[in-house]
């Protein structure tokens, strides 16, 4: 008995002390994930948007040579929309350096994008100075992360009453049945569980029978036979008296992925898209980012769901925007993606999916020439590592690997229009969303996606620099700078309509009396630039290819002399010659 | 001759008393359009309300006036823009003009009546910055806003402006014989340059540039100078992005999105009156299959063009529209976005075309006027400007040095900048008033919504059937074709109230409908049970509302 109280008072003792954090030397690590982290973070959980907030601050309080965090704008409901920058600061300021632009949760129910984005940021500052890949990636690259670009709906899909498919959009009041009134139907949580689900009511002239194997299901019956329960939606009562239930809710229905400016349509054409491009304030924030860091390369947007990596045109009418180089250069990106996240398939936007106008993804290549992928995150394939749409399968992954935790219960509640029914069903967290389990792998294979992607842009090098002594006083000053990426300094695209200026190639320090583009160096044919010699325009340096450029200037040989290349996606290099 | 005093005093006074309103002698710059936007403010405080909605870049307010009475946002509305391109400054006097025509016209009955029933958002001056450029000391045609760009998107910004080579205060162009050149003298007046084809021989021809040197040396002249971009290519409706002049996207400057943001908010508006180059009121634009056969609109819907049609007409009556003028759209433009993505009705029209002239009958006469074959606008209008003492319409072909063309002969000249879209302001009053009349008359065109045939029957000891006729008793549908297809317009709205003892057996308490054509009725019952006051209430912001009151005892 004496040795069973001792047995209790050491298990109190010990509980609280399990719950620390254990010390380094108890640690062995796991191999490719940082051991002991500055920040420990559960990846195995969602985090709302206060929540997201303090992890962003935690990790640039813990890493500030490399993460610094900004607001780039308020939400509608006045909340930031923070930025960490990650770079090695040590290297330069960063707008001078290619960037690669990650940001989540543009749709509020949409939500996992935003861990992966934390998830990013953590892996990137932790490894910095352990892992020799991630430390060169941070010297040359910069990346913006902003966890989530709608806070203010996300935090309503999670803490309000809403679906797994809503509110989608966010909390700008939208008059849905232009009726004068805003918002005055949503779903309601009749019977106070914290939940909307569904409500059903026995009736012999049913569409549906509760499944005999897990009762907290319902199947349809077949298309000749009658059930014993009909389905009558999602849980809610006509709030306004106008004969529809939850025909007008809170954060319904505008779509931020409709509102951005690359051939934006109104409603009638493309619906959600509201007043004009960007008119909602979360994406009027990210578009002024944008456009204030000409250096962003790359970007990433995360979706869900289905388990995809989407690239544009978003409109079929858009066709002529990816020229064939453009695609190959996304077409290597993503056939990459599909080998590293097995399950997500590289697909098409308008082709694969739907026609849609005004997207995220077509602004950024199309208004910015960036090269820009959408993941939609979380696919059934990963249930059991295999496409597989058996019902039975579904069923055995939520009973044996969830435990029903995915269910509630039906229970009775008395309905003043459609009397007595019954109200349970799936919960919102189940269905877009990984599960718990699995959340931290699918968060790395998107977040090396991501890498690999960001790699990719363009590295400039001013690969060698030659001399030529042409008497009387003048030099020839021959250089050729390569990209050595597959991305290019400027997509197709960016070349049709000059969005990004050229490159430019400079000599420095000595008085330039000619200067020209080589275009064929062997056969000595060039093409000279008279305006501002010293300072040649480039249109392009291409993915894994060379520029050369010539000076011919008053100097002599063993004057020194600096190269400059600026690009705006290839930022700046310089070489200085002696 | 003596003339009495009185006489002198007496059009002393007369002209004392009009000087706010037509003391004006030219076009007006800021400051003057500032101080008559006062002395309207101090004269007519009852029926205007003068603000401004925004600064642009360069720092110019965006005015506007509403011109109505009482809660003048909670009538059907109509606005009036102008200046929507920067060199068109009759736009703007256009627009002042309804203002204050429509402002005086409030002695009169039948105006005072509309403006009880109807709100007037006039917006005389949407592109200060550049309409700054018709007072300054170097006048050229500029539609561009202050906010600097790098029009030609070479990575340089404002790098090459045109010059005024021949110090005459004014940007032209510049002609230079070359055996390559694109343009040669028009057969009808040596002065005026056309395109060259292919039977024109080398010896005659011309390059025609903008008056300048090309400064960055890139083969194009003046192609980026001060500015920025033009209000009427930074719309949305087939936004021509990238495009000189138009923005990095739609909607992207202070002065457009401050429009945007006001007239979303404005539910009641129902039709938009532009002053600008896009043209559907001397001619109407047409239906064709083609319009809405695609997913993303181009053209005018059916039951559109059929109002434009009718209104059209209106325009014709009232304001004597010269005959021969196209219907026509701009890419990006104002008055387009006002029907294809506001879902109004909107109109619009330059205000004034270039006469056509006439060869005098006299056979001398005629005679030193070679024929104008190919109807060249420029030959018509210098012909026109000399018959009408427009003074200063044309630049002589003048010789000078030109660094960039050192070994050339270059002549510095061509059409004055402004006079072919803006006539000699004395005839800026009639034209005004003109338009005054079209507004008033579009006014009283509306759509309005009637309850008539309101009957009350009781079935039964507190059991009542109420019926009523919802009519649409105006002259144009309650909402456009286009605009009844999304959601920035109200649908019509009938509200059943009643005391709280009664009850509906049959019949909603609201009724949402989508739009009624002129003269369509609706046919409404209800069933109420419980004696008591009932009103039945119906309308929308757009179109206004009517409502009734019975009771049942």
């Amino acid at each position: 008995m004496l040795s069973n109280i001792k047995y209790l008072i050491a298990c109190f003792v010990l509980l609280p002390l399990l719950a620390t954090a254990q010390t380094p030397e108890q640690i062995f690590q796991a191999v490719g994930t940082p051991a002991n982290p500055k920040v420990n973070i559960s990846f195995n959980r969602y985090y709302t948007a206060e929540g997201l907030e303090a992890l962003a601050k935690k990790l640039a309080d813990a890493h500030p040579d490399l993460i610094t965090l900004q607001s780039i704008g308020k939400s509608y409901e006045g909340r930031d929309l923070w930025c960490m920058t990650v770079t090695d600061q040590s290297m330069g300021p960063d707008l001078e350096k290619p960037g690669f632009y990650i940001d989540g949760n543009i749709h509020s129910n949409e939500i996992q994008g935003s861990e992966f984005a934390i998830y990013t940021a953590w892996y990137l500052a932790e490894s910095f100075g352990k892992n020799k890949f991630i430390t060169e990636l941070l010297k040359e690259k910069v990346f913006y992360i902003v966890p989530t670009i709608n806070p203010d709906a996300r935090n309503a899909y999670m803490k309000g009453e809403n679906t797994a498919n809503t509110p989608r959009s966010g909390m700008i009041p939208i008059d849905d049945d232009r009726d004068g009134v805003y918002d005055e139907d949503g779903y309601d949580d009749l019977n106070g569980d914290g939940e909307i689900t569904q409500m059903r009511r026995k009736s012999p002239y049913g569409d549906y029978v509760a499944d005999p194997v897990n009762p907290n299901r319902m199947i349809r019956v077949g298309e000749d036979e009658r059930g014993t329960y009909e389905y009558l939606g999602s849980e809610g009562i006509d709030n306004d008296g106008d004969g529809q239930i939850n025909e007008d809710r809170v954060g319904g229905y505008y779509d931020a992925n409709r509102n951005w400016g690359w051939n934006w349509q109104p409603e009638y054409i493309q619906r959600g898209s509201h007043h004009y491009p960007f008119s909602i304030p979360e994406n009027r924030a990210v578009m002024e980012f944008a456009i204030a860091h000409p250096n962003i390369a790359g970007a990433q947007s995360y979706h869900n769901s289905g388990g995809m990596l989407l690239r544009g045109p978003g409109a079929e009418e858009d066709r002529g925007t990816y020229s064939r180089a453009d695609v190959r250069v996304y077409d290597q990106l993503g056939e990459m993606g599909e080998k590293l996240i097995p399950g997500y398939r590289y697909l098409t936007v308008y082709k694969d999916l739907y026609s849609v106008f005004g997207g995220e993804l077509d602004w950024f290549h199309g208004g910015r020439g960036v090269f820009t992928f959408t993941n939609e995150l979380y696919t059934s394939y990963l249930m059991f590592n295999e496409r597989t749409r058996d019902r039975e399968d579904m069923e055995l992954f939520g009973e044996k690997l969830l435990f029903n935790d995915q269910f509630m219960e039906w229970e009775e509640y008395d309905h003043p229009v459609y009397g007595k029914i019954e109200i349970g069903g799936t919960r919102k967290n189940f269905g877009r969303a990984d599960p718990g389990f699995l959340l931290e792998t699918d968060a790395h294979r998107n977040m090396a996606f991501t890498i690999y992607h960001a790699y990719q842009t363009p590295k400039l090098v001013i690969e060698e620099v030659t001399e030529k002594d042409l008497g009387n006083g003048y030099l020839e000053v021959t250089a050729t700078v390569g990209n050595q990426r597959i991305i290019p300094t400027h997509s197709d695209h960016d070349l049709t309509n000059k969005i990004s200026p050229p490159d430019f190639i400079s000599i420095e320090g000595v008085d330039v009396v000619a200067g020209m583009r080589l275009l064929d160096r062997d056969m000595n044919q060039a093409r000279e630039q008279e305006f501002r010699p010293e300072r040649l325009a480039v249109d392009n340096i291409s993915g894994m290819s060379t520029v050369d450029v010539r000076w011919i200037v008053k100097a002599g040989t063993d004057t020194p002399y600096t190269i400059r290349v600026e690009s705006a996606k290839g930022g700046v290099v310089t070489k200085e010659v002696e | 001759m003596y003339r009495s005093p009185t006489l002198y005093g007496l059009v002393l006074l007369a002209g004392l008393l009009t000087a706010p309103l037509w003391g004006q002698r030219d076009y007006r710059d800021g400051a003057a359009l500032e101080r008559s936007i006062q002395a309207l403010e101090q004269q007519y405080g009852e029926y205007l309300e003068a603000s401004t909605l925004t600064e642009t870049a360069a720092g110019h307010p965006i005015w506007l006036l509403t011109i109505g009475s009482d809660d003048r946002n909670t009538k059907p509305g109509v606005a009036i823009v102008g200046g929507v391109a920067g060199h068109h400054l009759l736009g703007q006097e256009l627009a002042m003009g309804v203002a204050e025509n429509l402002l005086a016209g409030t002695t009169v009955d039948s105006i005072q009546q509309l403006l009880e029933e109807v709100t007037f958002y006039v917006f005389p001056q949407v592109s200060p910055d550049a309409a700054t450029q018709y007072f300054s000391g170097l006048r050229y045609e500029r539609q561009a806003n202050g906010r600097d760009t790098d029009t030609d998107r070479d990575g340089y910004t404002n790098e090459d402006p045109g010059e005024d080579l021949n110090g005459d205060g004014l940007l032209t162009m510049m002609r230079i014989a070359a055996p390559d050149g694109e343009y040669v003298m028009h057969p009808a007046d040596a002065r005026v340059m056309r395109k060259a084809t292919a039977a024109d021989p080398p010896a005659v021809r011309y390059h025609l540039l903008p008056e300048g040197r090309d400064n960055d040396m890139d083969g194009q002249h003046s192609e980026d100078g001060p500015g920025g971009i033009f209000f009427n290519k930074n719309w949305t409706f087939q936004h021509p992005t990238f495009k000189p002049g138009a923005g990095e996207y739609a909607v992207s400057e202070v002065e457009t999105r401050a429009i945007a943001d006001f007239l979303y908010d404005r539910f009641n508006i129902f039709s938009v009156i532009t002053f600008g180059p896009s043209e559907n009121l001397h001619a109407p634009l047409e239906y064709r299959s083609s319009n809405d056969r695609q997913r993303v609109i181009t053209g005018i819907l059916k039951g559109d063009a059929e109002v434009n049609k009718q209104v059209s007409g209106l325009f014709q009556e009232v304001a004597s529209a010269k005959k021969g003028v196209r219907a026509s759209t701009n890419a990006g433009g104002f008055m387009e976005w006002t029907y294809f993505h506001y879902g109004r009705f909107g109109f619009g029209t330059p205000g004034w075309y270039v006469p056509d002239w006439q060869m005098p009958e006299d056979e001398a006469e005629a005679a030193q006027y070679k024929p104008n074959d190919d109807k060249n606008a420029d030959v018509n209008f210098l012909r026109w400007a000399e018959a009408a003492n427009v003074e200063n319409a044309f630049v002589e072909w003048t010789e000078v040095r030109h660094p960039d063309f050192p070994d050339q002969t270059v002549e510095v000249g061509g059409m004055a900048p402004f006079v072919q879209l803006n006539p000699p302001y004395g005839e800026v009053r009639e034209l005004a008033s003109k338009h005054t009349d079209f507004a008033v008359r579009l006014g009283q065109l509306r759509a309005q919504v009637a309850l008539t045939n309101i009957r009350q029957e009781q079935v039964d000891e507190g059991l009542w059937r109420v019926k009523a006729t919802l009519v649409n008793t105006g002259q144009l549908p309650t909402t456009s074709e286009i605009g009844d297809r999304f959601n920035w317009l109200k649908r019509l709205r009938v509200d059943f109230g009643m005391a709280d003892n009664q009850a509906l057996s049959t019949g909603q308490e609201v009724y949402l409908f989508p739009a009624m054509q002129p003269g369509e009725a609706r046919e409404l019952s209800w069933l109420v049970r419980g004696n008591g006051t009932v009103t039945i209430e119906a309308g929308s912001p757009h179109v206004g509302t009517d409502s009734i009151t019975l009771n049942l005892q």
